[in-house]
Order: C-alpha cells, then sequence, then structure tokens
C-alpha cells in the first residue's frame, strides 16, 4: 500500500484535516525531492558530470622516451634516463640569504646569479623558474634536506640522453640539448624516429588533491620505437678513431676525418673527424669540433679523382686499356698552360698513368674527352650533389656550370683541380667503382626495431622484423661492371703495389687505393699556396670482391716534411683496413686460393 | 505490513552494501592497475638505466684497453664499478605525481 492511500483509509478524526495537510506537504516534499532527481538525472546529467570529472580528474602529457641508438651489432650508441629538474614558485620563496647560499652551494651554482634569477622573476611575478635542470641523485637529496616554505619548489622528471660509448661517433651521432632536441647528426636528422609523439593519461584526484588512480589507455599511451639502428660498426668506429688520434699525434694537422664503408650496399661502416668532442659532455667544445669534417668540408681531390676520368674515358671509347701516352719527360703546354709531373715520364700506359698518378698523361685523357665530357662524368660520379646520407650539414660539393669552363678546366678536372668534393662524395664515388659501376646512396641508417603509429602521421612499423623499415637506396649506374672491375684489379692495385700507395699494402689481401696530394689555395691570394695541402688515401681489399673501403683525409699537415697521401694518410688507412677485415671475418687471398684448389 | 516493510529496508540495505563491496572491490583493483602500471614505469626506468650502466661498462675502448694491457687475454675487469645511487630511490619515472605546484605550461626557463 503506498503512503498516500495509507492516509486516505485512516478513520476520520475531528483534526483529519491536519493530518491531511501534513500529508500532502509531505507528498509534495517528496514530489519537489524527486522531480528535483528526475532534473539532476536526466537533464543535468552531462553538465554535472563533467563539471565533477573537472574536479576529480586531470590530464597529463606523458612524453615519449626517445628511442635509443644502437650500432649494426646491437651496441648501445644513445640511450635515455629520467632526472629530476627543480624548480621554484618565487614568490612562495620567502627565505633568507644564508638559504640561497647553501642551496648555491649544494646545486653548485653561482650564489649571485642565483639570488639575482629569484629577484628577477619575482619582480615579473613570474611563479615558475628552473633552478637546476637534471639534478643528479646526490643533489636531489641534499635539495630535499633544506626547509623549504610550503608550495615553493618542486621537481619535474625530464629526460636526459647519455651516450655511453664516450666520444665514439660523435660527429655522427650529434647530442640532445636541454630541451630535448637533437643537434648535429642522427640525432637531429632521424629526429622523426627517435622522439615518438607523446601520450596522455588521466589522473583521478581525493578531496585532498593526492593522486588516486591512473587511468591507462593504450591508444593514448607515448608512441614511439625502442631502438634507432645504425649502419656503423663499433668496433670499426673505434679503429677509424684510433688512426685518427695517430694522425693528429703525428701530423698535427688542421682537421682529419676518416670514413669506413662497405661498397656493396653503401652501408657507412665509420664515420669519424678530428677535432671532436664528448657528447656527453659538450661544454667547451671548441667550434670546429662541432662539424662532421667528413660531410662539411669541402676539397680538392686531387690525384684521387683520376680514376673516375680514366673509366669515363674508357666508357665513352675514346682510350683502350693498353694504350700508350707519351707524358712529355715531366713538361707538357696545354695552350698557354705548362702543366709538369713530379718525375719525367716517357710513354706510360693508362694503367701507370695512374701508377705514377701522371698530371699529363690525365690532362691528354682529358682532352680526347673535352669539357663536356668531362663534365659529364663528374655529374655521373655524383659530385656537385650532396650523396643523400640521412646527416644534416652535408655539403654539396664544388662543381662549376659548364659553361663557366674553359681550356684550363680540360687540363686541371683530370687531375682533381677545379671543382671540390666531401669525403663522402669520394668515397660514395669510389664505392661505385668498387662494386662493379653502381653509384648507391650512402646508408647511416639501418633500420627501427618497435612499434610505434601515429595517427597524424600515419607512420607504421612493427615489431614483427627487427631492423625494419630500411630506407630506400637509389642506385644509378656509372660505367660497365668490366671497366669498374678492371679499374679497381689493376691500375688501381698496382697503384698499391708498386705507385704511390705502397704504404698501405697488406700481406694477406690485394688492396686497391689511390692517393691524393691536392694543393689549397692560398688565403692571402695569389693561387694555390706552397705550404698548404690536402693529403688524401682511398682503398680497399680484396680487390677481386671489394667488401671495405676506407677514404682518409689530412687537412692542411703541419708537423713532418712531407705533405705527400701516400705517406701521410696511406699507413693510418692501412691500419684501419687491415683491422676491419680482420674484424668481419673476410678471407684471406690465401685461404681463397686455397678453398678454390680444394673444389 | 512493518514485516514487508522491513524486508523492504533490509532488501535495500543488502543491496547497498553489496554494491559498496563491489565498488570497494572495483576501486582496489583499479588501484592494483595503477601500482602496476607503475611499476612498469619504474622497471622500465631501471632496465634504461641497467642498460646504459652495462653497455658503459662494456665500453668497446675499455674492452680493447683491457685486452691491451692485460696481454692479450681479456678477463681482467676493468675498474670496479661505482653504486648507481639513484637505483635505491623510488621516484616515480614519468609522471610528476605530487601535488601540482603551478601550471606547468607557465615554465621560465632559467
Amino acid at each position: 500500500m503506498c503512503f498516500p492511500c495509507a492516509i486516505n483509509s485512516m478513520p476520520t478524526q475531528p483534526h483529519a484535516w491536519r493530518t491531511k495537510l501534513i500529508a500532502g506537504l509531505m507528498v509534495s516534499l517528496w514530489l519537489i525531492v524527486a522531480g528535483r532527481l528526475v532534473h539532476i538525472q536526466q537533464f543535468q546529467n552531462r553538465e554535472l558530470s563533467a563539471s565533477a570529472a573537472r574536479q576529480r580528474e586531470i590530464e597529463v602529457e606523458v612524453p615519449a622516451r626517445p628511442a635509443d641508438i644502437v650500432d649494426r651489432h646491437g651496441k648501445l650508441l644513445a640511450s635515455t634516463i629520467v632526472m629530476s629538474s627543480l624548480f621554484v614558485d618565487p614568490t612562495r620563496l620567502d627565505v633568507d640569504t644564508e638559504f640561497f647560499i647553501e642551496l648555491a652551494a649544494a646545486l653548485n651554482l653561482d650564489t649571485d646569479l642565483l639570488v639575482e634569477t629569484i629577484a628577477n622573476a619575482r619582480q615579473r611575478n613570474r611563479r615558475f623558474v628552473w633552478l637546476k635542470r637534471r639534478l643528479s641523485a646526490d643533489e636531489v637529496d641534499a635539495v630535499e634536506q633544506f626547509e623549504w616554505p610550503p608550495g615553493s619548489h618542486g621537481f619535474r622528471d625530464e629526460f636526459l640522453r647519455r651516450y655511453p660509448q664516450g666520444h665514439l661517433a660523435a660527429h655522427v651521432l650529434g647530442l640532445r640539448d636541454i630541451d630535448g632536441r637533437g643537434r648535429g647528426g642522427v640525432e637531429q636528422s632521424l629526429d622523426y624516429l627517435i622522439v615518438g609523439q607523446p601520450g596522455r593519461r588521466r589522473l583521478v584526484r581525493d578531496a585532498m588533491g593526492r593522486i588516486v588512480e591512473v587511468s591507462f589507455d593504450p591508444e593514448s599511451e607515448p608512441q614511439r620505437f625502442d631502438e634507432v639502428s645504425l649502419t656503423i660498426d663499433l668496433a670499426v668506429q673505434m679503429f677509424a678513431e684510433q688512426e685518427l688520434d695517430s694522425i693528429v699525434e703525428k701530423w698535427s694537422p688542421r682537421s682529419a676525418s676518416v670514413i669506413v664503408m662497405d661498397p656493396r650496399v653503401g652501408d657507412i661502416l665509420a664515420m669519424a673527424s678530428r677535432p671532436t668532442y664528448s657528447p656527453d659532455d659538450p661544454s667547451d667544445v671548441p667550434a670546429d669540433a662541432w662539424k662532421n669534417q667528413a660531410i662539411s668540408i669541402v676539397y680538392e681531390p686531387g690525384s684521387t679523382l683520376k680514376p673516375f676520368i680514366v673509366a669515363w674515358a674508357l666508357e665513352q671509347g675514346v682510350i683502350s686499356r693498353d694504350e700508350m701516352f707519351h707524358c712529355e719527360n715531366g713538361m707538357y703546354r696545354m695552350g698557354r698552360r705548362e702543366l709538369h709531373d713530379h718525375h719525367r715520364y716517357g710513354k706510360l700506359s693508362v694503367t701507370d698513368i695512374l701508377v705514377k698518378s701522371s698530371n699529363i698523361g690525365m690532362a691528354k685523357i682529358g682532352e680526347r674527352l673535352g669539357n663536356a665530357e668531362l663534365y659529364r662524368a663528374t655529374i655521373a660520379f655524383g659530385f656537385g650533389n650532396r650523396t643523400g646520407i640521412d646527416l644534416p650539414g652535408e655539403l654539396p660539393g664544388l662543381l662549376r656550370p659548364l659553361d663557366k669552363w674553359n681550356s684550363y678546366s680540360t687540363g686541371s678536372i683530370p687531375m682533381g683541380q677545379e671543382l671540390a668534393v666531401t669525403p663522402l662524395q669520394l668515397m660514395t664515388a669510389h664505392a661505385a667503382l668498387a662494386n662493379g659501376g653502381r653509384l648507391i646512396t650512402p646508408r647511416i641508417l639501418s633500420g627501427v626495431h618497435g612499434h610505434r603509429h601515429d595517427s597524424e602521421s600515419a607512420f607504421v612499423a612493427s615489431t614483427d622484423e627487427p631492423r625494419n623499415s630500411v630506407p630506400t637506396t637509389i642506385v644509378t649506374p656509372t660505367v660497365q661492371t668490366d671497366i669498374a672491375k678492371w679499374i679497381v684489379e689493376v691500375p688501381m692495385t698496382e697503384v698499391v703495389k708498386r705507385g704511390t700507395g705502397t704504404k698501405a699494402q697488406l700481406d694477406s689481401y690485394a688492396v686497391f687505393g689511390k692517393t691524393g696530394t691536392a694543393q689549397k689555395m692560398d688565403p692571402n691570394g695569389g693561387g694555390y699556396s706552397d705550404t698548404l695541402h690536402t693529403a688524401s688515401f682511398i682503398c680497399g681489399a680484396p680487390a677481386h670482391d671489394p667488401r671495405v673501403l676506407v677514404l682518409v683525409v689530412v687537412d692542411e699537415p703541419q708537423s713532418g716534411r712531407t705533405h705527400y697521401g701516400g705517406v701521410i694518410a696511406a699507413p693510418p688507412a692501412r691500419q684501419i683496413l687491415h683491422r676491419t677485415l680482420l674484424h668481419l671475418g673476410v678471407s684471406s687471398d690465401a685461404e681463397i686460393r686455397t678453398a678454390d684448389k680444394r673444389r | 505490513m512493518f514485516f514487508r516493510f522491513g524486508s523492504a529496508v533490509f532488501l535495500v540495505v543488502v543491496m547497498s552494501l553489496i554494491g559498496i563491496a563491489i565498488e570497494k572491490q572495483n576501486l582496489d583493483l583499479r588501484r592494483e592497475i595503477s601500482r602496476q602500471h607503475y611499476r612498469m614505469d619504474v622497471l622500465r626506468e631501471e632496465h634504461a638505466r641497467l642498460r646504459l650502466r652495462s653497455q658503459r661498462l662494456a665500453a668497446i675502448e675499455r674492452l680493447f684497453e683491457t685486452v691491451d694491457v692485460s696481454g692479450g687475454d681479456g678477463l681482467t675487469a676493468p675498474n670496479t664499478p661505482r653504486p648507481d645511487r639513484a637505483r635505491g630511490q623510488r621516484r616515480l619515472p614519468t609522471l610528476f605525481w605530487q601535488r601540482p605546484l603551478t601550471d606547468p605550461r607557465i615554465e621560465n626557463r632559467r
């Protein structure tokens, strides 16, 4: 029985109207309450729910931990840890000077600067000031010992990039600045793969403002890759860096660089420069040290360019492999210009022109080709254009347009003058000869490991196949395979056997190579300098199936009495080549011969 | 009538208590999930630190240095690693879970 019915069934009494009034009031009251409930639930539901959620819940951004960088064997090159950063609210930091003195001592800061910073922030009524970013554990402990005014300070977690291999591959890696932005190296060029997309998490607070629940939604978690894998081989990188240190110690050059490449696929196994720096401690780094010399200096390649001109002349059919050229006993006049060789050569074969590095012989080949074909040759081997490697700051070199060339160019270009290249361009071009005539884009990125789905860029990669997402490699044919093979196996191998590159000989491998000694322009004007040189040497092995190419470029060697590439750059190149071949387990020529005999 | 009324009240109370118990259990489970995610974050951070430390100790230059110094056997341990003080701390790794002092967007980089 309902309540009003119960009232109605009561016997009629003298003051029944009072009872009815009370009952009516109560019913009305209940009806009002019920109506209000219906109103709240039915009509104000969304608004009030949202209002309650706003009071209880906050949403915070969860930054994506930057992906680790590893070498081709999975050795860690760069990783990220979380550190605490200290901030203060200057308006609430009502403390005496003694506090600041002790705090500055604990944080290893300058007291005056600290006081000034806080005073300035107070003046501008700022409520948030970083005191120190990325504190060490000791500093955090020390800060927590202080008696801070309530609500005057706090910690925020921030990522700190660390480089466990020290200065190894510093120029390839680059670094991340205090705000986590990639600066230089793959940290900058592959930032889109390394950084990832931040996620969001919903936190539920109680009445006291304490976090009581964290809601996790897989859809809104940070999107990131676990690892970005490079083609660098850390052991080869170390060989290169050690030899660079020896070069610096012995020749005190202005700068030096080494590139090691697998010419079959264009993988960069090592890339190092001097001067260098440690990415973990980027303070007090000389300005020159930031520059990756392998991609951001240009120099005249000198004799290291000669094999390309010979290969192109053979390709065009203007010379033959067994042809002899008269080298005019060391002096040859081209129009108004006199060309000289280091020695007085008479008749030289095409092979010997490269072995002896005869400028006159090359000039005569240049005359056969003419400027237009010389220009095509340089373009075909990639000079004047960036190689397209995934590294920032790569220069395109210097190749003047054909209409700016003159009769001097016919003699200068074949001997590696009048154009400037980066070490990487030269390496890429030589790789084209070593791999049978295919100009390949050099690769530094091997792949990524992990899973990420960016809704914005619709970029998807899966974990199913580690080291996936290998970037596209562009392959351009240059010269016929047999010509490229002949250049490598005959003239360039003879250069090391009996020419200018004998210091690069190895007992167990047939090495091919080419020296380069280029005069630099005199900074005071007046043409080429007699004292400033760029010594370089490029070599590879085994000659029958090149697996490794090494380029050493030494800019302005200062100590010592020589400036020749065969003396300065060849010995370290040999060392790097030998150690790399052993490290990669490349069979020696004797082992291959034995295996062939067994078959 | 009173029996019926009492039964109804009893039923309502029992249902409320069951509801409260279920709600509490639900809350406990959600807290446990939060804790598990927090532990996951802590473990991820630990993993990153330990991996970094191990790779630093096994840095290729150190290993080759050891091989060179020890005459080729390469078995001599490098310097004793320093204990990582940060490991002892139980702090939340990715979130600032304490009450926010101020709007983090109001940043003024020092």
